[in-house]
């Protein structure tokens, strides 16, 4: 169980054709597990960077992410991955559910050939339940609505139970209802998991109901506040 | 796992409905190619052996007995039977001695033996001189040949004594007797009952029997002749009549004018003017060979010929008796038994021409007659003979006399040799030689063919085969120090043709030639091939025209055996590279497609080895199902069918389709270590350069960006398209070559016939495999980009639009791959052979438009589907799992399979026992050059009076060899002037045009013409087989007026059964000043069309 996630010095920037973007400026933080950190910025400024760096989707060009003081990206690939199958739930935007698999299958996807202490298929099961999808275990992605398929993906993110959940703009391809259902969700797992979730949004009234918000632009942190205490 | 991977390809319908049609064409291919063809090893092998083997494996022969045929690798059939002696006994017994030779056995031709029967005598009694008239009529096959020989002698008018030839009358011969000639040749009994199983032929009948130790040679001092044993061939006789005449000619003579007559007879020319005398027929008989010779067989075994039983003879009595009653009587056969050999056997010279239709024959020759000069021997003396008429002594008290003791008889056709007329090489010495009467002087085929009989003559252009055998010992006491012509070697351990006989065989020709000085030549691995000789006519007389004889290509089969052994290694090869490509091209596509749901996995905790071991597995099962197939269909196979199969044949078919694909999965696997988890996060594919050569104006140019755009995949793409194209493309050059090589001998058509099937079904199978590849990556491009194009949609792009986008996209990929996979394909050639393919340019070419044709039809399907799509739901996609949908697609995988395996099963066992081809086997240069030079028809002996028909004849034929007409006439003339009467009448002439022309500088010409079918069909389209030219132009008919016609089927046959008749004027419009032009004909059935010319 990772405790405390710390990034110093954080810069990324991708090269090509002679230009170099730079995505992520010179950013210091420190995530702490059990907050619910909402990350909000326009296009560009670098969230979805900032995510994928801390779920160790990619690595840094400078400074370094410290998981309870450990490094983990300077260990294999195959490392990294143990490392996301223990700690890290991810949740995108476009949902990423694979399309051949019904919904229980996606679930599962994560534990295939994983050795774990429970039962897979009755921890999937459970964890449809828990996003309130139990009817619907045997659909295909493209049989389900959106909200219903980033159900899915949160089920399929919390199905090993991760200490952390990254969710990359999870509401942003979904009417403002069923927006707020989902972030409910995080919320309610963020609240009875004692998960840390970190979620990026365009939406500041989303945000705002967050522990803790961090304003993004261009790149560079622009503030870090307390948001609604629970 | 197995459960993921399943419904992957479950919910993805049309891509797994393609993977199965992949598996299945996999493994069926190879199934095909390298389990039946390769399990059947050794057949083609054993079936070569047994159909063109010679009995013997080389053949020593004296230096200088090499004809100018054998430049190319040519011998004649029965050369053996043109050979005399040159070897002595002791290179004999050299030879015999050399390590590895298991059978030499040595063949002396000896010479032409006589023999004759005496069917008794005529009685003439009534004074007056006589002609006995010889009359033989050989049948040639072609047509008869009758010889005429006149002989007189008075009876009881005029005495003989002291007077000389020039009377024209000699002795009285009234001996009904007839001669037989027959090749008596010298053999070793042992060596050739072990070649040729000898002593198996001898038939049943009275004593006969084969030699033994005891038939000896014996030379008789007091009466000068040798005794040698003999067997004789039963079949031994030429198709001939003999007729004796005797005749009384109509001359006033009696004792007491005769000694006046007969001098008038002697100044008027003696026999030359009794030639010219009227006769009164005395007495005739006749007898043909057949019967002389059964006449003969009779009295030498003592027993009927038919029946069995004994005869008595009686005949020696009655000689003596005969000799006491006249003694003026020549002396005509002491002892019949007696026999002398005249003539030595000699070769045939040949002088190479250009062969009129080089496709069906590449090797013609045209035959030289020998000139006979005063010197020769009477019969020939300034005679042209086909053969040089060799004495076998200059004098002839010095030609050997001998008395043959009869042994035994043997039947040819029972002798261990092939005789099957389809299979049989022509260079076994029993074997009567055959000629087929093809073509006449004039170039005319003969319909159906002739086939030439030898007549008997030693120096006719057919030789015989010995058709009586004695000893070498025998021999070698008539012919003195060097007998033997030729030594039939069998080599010990060479039984297959394979390259390691081939090494033994040089091996032991080169010892032979190194200790004996003799030259060999190695007859192993020969094939039929069908040669074409022009045979002139002899002493002025008409030409015989084109004969076809099956002549023997020394050492061709084991080329055409390399040949097609590597062509068909690169066949195979290239079919199972097509299959690795496709297999491997599939995979990356495969991983491209998923690259963001991998990500995905990875981003979600998926180790990339997990991926590995995915794909990995995904492969394995497919890889599984190919080797199951496989072994499903072989073991299919073997059951239903003869075809043997070894285990571990089996064994690997299976399991090459398995390695390929697991193979195949490397690539992606190396692939999936450089997908980032990052991607996930991503929309669209991210290239870091984007290219842009033009600017996008419209769609073409948009398409085409597109494609540079995503070079990657689009090389990617190109390149998995560009290998299939290059390797068929190389496929079909094999094929065309291999075919070039085959079809010029008989051995190489019937290897062609039997590999065809599995050219064809590899040519399929690479084909479909490479259709499935383009279609494959087609459809991947296509379907990414859905999303793209519903938003084209929604932006309000017209259907035909998009429609064209994705077209064009598929047009450049293939253009790009026919580009690469054409230039690889001529590399590859080049690296093969070092030659480039000249004749089949077009044809490989145009399997560049493959690429192109499946580029656009592999886009076709998607790009309907992306118009279809509505633009909101691009994301959609067509995946589900609703039952009906489900069952639906169940039935259309089974009754797919069910038919593809059905189909295949059906033509595997078709096909399957004919499909024989063995491996391995290296780089021969198989150098194919068909004789050349010009056909120097008819030799100038003719004089005046043959002169008008030789011109045209001379004409004619060399018309043959030049690009020009069948026959051609002026017209005056009519087709029956021109000896073409029998087939057909043509004829025209020029009449009144009623052509209104109105420019100025033309004019019209009528022709009116007259064609008769008589023989067969002939097709007749007056508008466009017939045109006129002159020297610089053709003019087609303007108008066609029928005037009669009769027996025209469909407007275009004219039926020889109906009488077909055409009458019809011809108008065309030439320019003013056109005087002279000639009026061709050229349709299918007249070859190189018909002229008339006009003055």
């Amino acid at each position: 169980m990772i405790q405390k996630i710390i990034c110093q010095h954080l810069e990324k920037s991708f090269k090509g054709d002679g230009t170099k973007t730079i995505a992520l400026k010179n950013v210091d933080l420190a995530f702490e597990k059990g907050e619910f950190t909402a990350i909000i910025g326009p296009s560009g400024s670098g969230k979805s960077t900032l995510l994928s760096l801390l779920g160790t989707l990619d690595k840094p060009s400078e400074g370094t992410i410290t998981y309870d003081n450990e490094e983990i990206l300077k260990k294999s690939k195959s490392k990294l991955a143990d490392f996301r199958f223990q700690e890290i739930g991810f949740i995108f935007q476009q949902f990423h559910l694979l399309p051949t698999l019904t919904a229980l299958e996606n679930v599962l996807t994560p534990l295939f050939s994983r050795k774990v202490p429970y039962n897979k298929l009755e921890r999937a099961k459970e964890a449809l339940e828990q996003v309130g999808l139990q009817d619907k275990m045997n659909s295909l992605p493209s049989q389900l609505s959106g909200g219903q398929q980033q159900r899915v993906a949160i089920a399929r993110a919390i199905v090993h139970k991760p200490s952390w959940l990254l969710a990359d703009e999870p509401t942003g391809n979904l009417d403002t209802e069923t927006g707020e259902r989902i972030y409910d969700l995080l919320k309610e797992l963020n609240e009875q998991e004692g998960c840390g979730v970190l979620f990026v949004t365009h939406d500041p009234a989303l945000a705002a109901k967050a522990n803790r918000i961090i304003t993004m632009k261009d790149g560079v942190v622009l503030s870090d506040k307390v948001g609604v205490t629970s | 796992m197995i459960r993921f991977i399943w419904q992957n390809w479950w919910r993805r319908k049309e891509r797994f409905i393609l993977l199965i049609i992949g598996a299945f064409i996999v493994s069926a291919g190879l199934t095909y190619l390298i389990g039946l063809s390769e399990s059947n090893k050794g057949t083609i092998v054993d079936n070569l052996q047994q159909r063109w083997s010679a009995s013997y494996d080389i053949v020593v022969r004296p230096e200088g007995t090499r004809s100018v045929t054998e430049e190319r690798k040519l011998l004649e059939p029965n050369y053996l039977s043109g050979l005399s002696g040159g070897i002595s006994l002791e290179q004999y017994e050299t030879i015999k001695a050399i390590p590895g030779i298991e059978v030499a056995a040595p063949i002396a031709m000896i010479g032409y033996a006589s023999y004759s029967v005496n069917y008794g005598q005529v009685e003439l009694t009534e004074p007056g001189i006589y002609r006995r008239m010889m009359e033989t009529t050989v049948n040639n096959g072609i047509g008869e040949e009758t010889k005429i020989n006149n002989y007189y002698f008075p009876i009881n008018v005029w005495d003989l004594r002291n007077k000389g030839p020039e009377y024209g009358v000699a002795a009285p011969y009234l001996d009904l007797l007839v001669n037989g000639h027959s090749l008596l040749a010298g053999i070793d009994p042992e060596q050739e009952a072990k070649l040729v199983g000898l002593d198996e032929a001898i038939i049943e009948l009275g004593t006969s029997r084969y030699f033994v130790d005891t038939d000896t040679y014996y030379f008789d001092e007091g009466k000068g002749y040798h005794e040698i044993p003999i067997i004789v061939n039963q079949t031994a006789y030429v198709d001939k009549l003999e007729q004796i005449t005797f005749e009384k000619l109509d001359i006033e003579i009696n004792e007491e004018n005769a000694d006046a007559v007969m001098e008038k007879v002697r100044e008027n020319g003696g026999e030359d003017y009794l030639d010219t005398l009227s006769a009164e027929v005395i007495d005739t008989f006749s007898v043909t060979g057949k019967e002389t010779f059964h006449a003969f067989i009779n009295r030498m075994t003592g027993v009927d010929w038919e029946t069995g039983e004994v005869v008595v003879l009686e005949e020696d009595e009655e000689e003596e008796s005969n000799e006491d009653e006249d003694p003026l009587e020549i002396i005509t056969q002491v002892d019949e038994d007696v026999t002398g050999i005249v003539f030595k056997p000699s070769p045939l010279e040949y002088q190479e021409i250009s062969s009129p239709y080089a496709d069906r024959w590449p090797y013609t020759y045209q035959v030289v007659p020998f000139q006979n000069s005063d010197d020769a021997v009477g019969v020939y003396q300034n005679k042209d003979t086909f053969r040089e008429p060799i004495l076998i002594a200059e004098n002839f008290l010095d030609q050997p006399r001998m008395k043959p003791n009869w042994i035994g008889f043997y039947e040819a056709s029972n002798l261990a040799i092939s005789m099957d007329p389809t299979t049989e090489l022509p260079m076994e010495t029993y074997r009567p030689a055959s000629a087929e009467y093809v073509m006449d002087v004039n170039g005319n085929p003969i319909n159906p063919p002739k086939q030439l009989k030898p007549t008997g003559d030693p120096y006719s252009f057919l030789t015989d085969p010995p058709g009586m055998l004695t000893t070498i010992e025998a021999a070698a006491n008539i012919l003195g120090e060097k007998p033997i012509s030729a030594i039939r070697i069998k080599v010990a351990g060479v039984a297959d043709l394979s390259d390691e006989s081939q090494a033994i065989l040089e091996q032991v020709a080169n010892e032979i030639e190194n200790r004996t000085g003799l030259i060999t030549d190695i007859t192993l691995g020969s094939s039929p091939q069908l040669a074409l000789s022009y045979v002139p006519g002899l002493n002025g007389g008409e030409d015989i025209g084109w004969l076809q004889q099956p002549w023997v290509n020394i050492g061709s089969s084991i080329s055409i055996f390399k040949e097609t052994k590597i062509s068909f290694s690169g066949v195979v090869g290239s079919v199972i590279a097509v299959a690795i490509v496709y297999v491997w091209a599939s995979g990356i596509v495969n991983l491209l497609a998923r690259r963001k749901e991998f990500a995905v996995l990875l981003s979600i905790g998926w180790r990339p080895n997990q991926l590995s071991r995915l794909l990995f597995f995904e492969s394995s099962i497919i890889g599984i199902f190919v080797a199951v197939t496989s072994w499903m269909m072989l073991g299919f196979v073997y059951i239903s069918s003869d075809a043997s199969l070894s285990f571990n044949r089996f064994l690997w078919t299976g399991l090459f389709g398995f390695i390929v694909y697991v193979f195949g999965s490397f690539i992606p696997m190396l692939l999936t270590r450089n997908i980032s988890p990052y991607e996930a996060m991503r929309t669209g594919e991210i290239s870091g350069i984007s290219k842009r050569i033009f600017q996008t104006k419209g769609i073409n140019r948009m398409a085409f960006n597109h494609f540079i755009g995503k070079w990657k995949r689009s090389i990617l793409s190109v390149i998995s398209i560009a290998l299939p194209t290059a390797l068929l493309a190389v496929f079909l050059y094999i094929t065309f070559r291999l075919r070039g090589i085959m079809y010029t001998s008989l051995l190489g058509e019937y290897v062609a016939l039997e590999i065809g099937p599995a050219h064809y079904v590899a040519i399929l199978v690479s084909l479909s495999i490479a259709i499935l590849t383009t279609a494959e990556i087609m459809w991947q491009n296509v379907s990414e980009r859905r999303e793209e194009i519903s938003l084209l949609q929604a932006i309000g792009w017209k259907r035909w639009s998009i429609r064209r986008l994705i077209l064009a996209e598929g047009v450049f990929s293939g253009l790009f791959a026919a580009l690469i996979g054409l230039s690889l394909a001529f590399l590859i050639m080049w690296g093969l052979y070092g030659a480039f393919p000249t004749e089949e340019i077009g044809f490989i070419l145009a399997t560049g438009l493959i690429p192109v044709v499946i580029g656009v039809i592999g886009t076709i399907f998607p790009a309907e589907r992306a118009v279809r799509i509505i633009p909101n739901q691009g994301m959609g996609g067509n995946i589900t799992n609703r039952k009906a949908v489900e069952k639906r697609l169940k039935w259309v995988v089974i009754s797919t399979s069910v038919l593809l395996v059905g189909t295949f099963l059906m033509t595997m066992i078709k096909v399957a026992p004919n499909i024989e081809q063995a491996n391995d086997g290296n780089e021969v240069e198989y150098a194919f050059s068909p004789t050349e030079g010009e056909a120097s028809i008819k030799e100038p002996k003719d004089t005046d009076e043959q002169n008008v028909n030789a011109d045209d004849a001379d004409d004619e034929i060399t018309l043959i060899g030049v690009d020009d007409y069948l026959f051609q006439f002026n017209s005056s003339q009519t087709s029956e002037d021109v000896g073409w009467g029998n087939q057909l009448f043509y004829a025209a002439k020029e009449v009144e045009s009623t052509l209104v022309i109105a420019e100025s500088g033309m004019k019209g010409i009528a022709i009116e013409f007259t064609f008769e079918a008589r023989d067969s069909d002939y097709d007749i389209k007056p508008k466009s087989y017939f045109t006129l030219i002159n020297s610089e132009e053709t003019y087609s008919p303007e108008k066609v007026t029928i005037l009669e016609v009769e027996g025209w089927e469909n407007e275009e046959w004219l039926l020889g059964r109906e009488d077909g008749k055409i009458h019809a004027v011809l108008e065309f419009k030439v320019p003013e000043g056109m005087e002279s032009y000639g009026l061709e004909l050229k349709n299918r059935t007249l070859g190189y069309g018909v002229l008339i010319s006009f003055d």
